[in-house]
């Protein structure tokens, strides 16, 4: 079943997924430790929205994809697949800072972790139930 | 049931040198139906069927798990681990099915 | 990002706090020391955050790979700071042995300038941040543990 574009679409979407919350469980861990450091700007992850539009790109045809004919051609007007959807951590300086020029919130942030780790543990629970299927038709 | 002898009777007059051929509409009420078709779906059919509902809660699963990826708040998350349960649980079910009637077909051919 | 980024984080953050906790606490047993060994009132300490980071931090979301915003991992103490900014508490007592015996401040006694709500409100602060870095330990921890059973 590793061939059916289904699953494998799955696994690999599955397994960003478990990257991106990973990314962002450890960016909010910074978050929270350094919550009394002066000057300091939380970071966020990027990612859900990212990988929403490269899945909704696709069911758009490209108008076309332009290639260059000489050997060390650059392609541009490639589409982007979903597999080039990378999770991305980016700087917040755009919140309101407390006096000591630090923006971090941590009631939001610790709800941000929960809601983080219960995402990576159901993204898990999902991988384990396509591999289970998998043994149960083999066995 | 004098119905019955007037529409024989008649059938009768009609067809003098063939056989005696009665529409069939006369024998409605007794539920005849032509040979060869079984009422309902067939084994073939609902075999399919299954199979193709089967495939249809898997995509369901995997279609709920890919929203849930790109949009978090959108699906409940009871939601997601049911629908993979029934995925899994259809399958296995299907599973075991096919093992059953395998190991009968076997008897059956080894009965001798 | 390795394996126990999150978990060496959150331990800086426990480290850092901490530390601060402790400074607190000496600041708020020494309220009322009005002569140290070096001469003068007790003087209220603080400590200094940084940033445990290797590279500065880019505003813009358009970067290059190399010079993409990297995780950060966590925070350390650099400095333990006495406070010689804020000027003493006076008090008129001409009868106590430390009170100042010449000049304008003649029968004042000087306090330390350490403000007793201010550092409660610090005190709570940071333990609520100990206890939120304790939560992320062991979330951390039970993210892994479940991760140790797929396909098992």
């Amino acid at each position: 079943m590793y061939y059916t574009p289904a699953f494998e679409k799955n696994l690999n979407m599955l397994q960003k997924s478990l990257d991106a919350s990973l990314l962002r469980y450890n960016v909010i861990a910074n978050n929270i430790a350094n919550s009394e450091t002066p000057n300091f700007k939380r970071s966020v992850v990027n990612f859900e929205a990212q990988l929403k539009r490269a899945l909704d790109a696709e069911k758009v045809k490209p108008s076309f994809p332009g290639k260059l004919k000489f050997k060390r051609g650059v392609s541009f007007f490639t589409p982007k697949t979903y597999r080039d959807v990378e999770p991305k951590v980016v700087l917040d300086y755009l919140t309101t800072a407390k006096n000591n020029g630090n923006n971090v919130d941590i009631d939001e942030e610790m709800m941000n972790a929960v809601s983080t780790q219960l995402q990576y543990q159901t993204m898990l629970q999902a991988v384990n139930s396509e591999f289970m299927r998998l043994n149960m038709v083999l066995r | 049931m004098p119905g019955f002898y007037n529409t024989f009777t008649s059938g009768v007059f009609r067809h003098k040198t063939g056989p005696i051929q009665v529409e069939p509409k006369y024998f409605e009420r007794f539920d005849r139906q032509k040979a060869g078709q079984v009422k309902g779906k067939g084994f073939a059919e609902t075999l399919a069927g299954a199979l193709g509902d089967v495939n249809d809660m898997q995509m369901n699963a995997y279609n709920l798990t890919q929203k849930f990826i790109t949009e978090p708040g959108s699906v409940d998350v009871h939601d997601l681990t049911l629908g993979m349960a029934k995925a899994n649980l259809s399958l296995s079910i299907t599973k075991a099915i096919f093992d059953r009637a395998l190991r009968a077909y076997n008897e059956i051919i080894n009965i001798r | 990002m390795g394996i126990y980024t999150a978990l060496n984080t959150a331990s800086s953050g426990l480290t850092a706090e901490r530390t601060r906790l402790d400074v607190i606490a000496d600041n708020l047993a020494n309220v009322d020391t009005t002569r140290t060994p070096e001469g003068g009132p007790f003087r209220r300490s603080r400590v200094v955050f940084r940033p445990r980071v290797s590279q500065p931090y880019w505003r813009s979301p358009f970067l290059p790979k190399y010079l993409e915003n990297q995780i950060g991992r966590g925070v350390r103490i650099v400095d333990i700071q006495k406070d010689y900014m804020s000027k003493p508490r006076l008090v008129w007592d001409p009868t106590h042995p430390d009170a100042i015996k010449t000049g304008p401040q003649k029968g004042y006694v000087e306090y330390p300038n350490v403000n007793v709500v201010s550092e409660m409100v610090d005190m709570i602060s940071a333990s609520r941040a100990y206890e939120a870095n304790v939560t992320i330990i062991n979330g951390a921890k039970s993210m892994f543990l479940k991760a140790l059973e797929v396909g098992r």
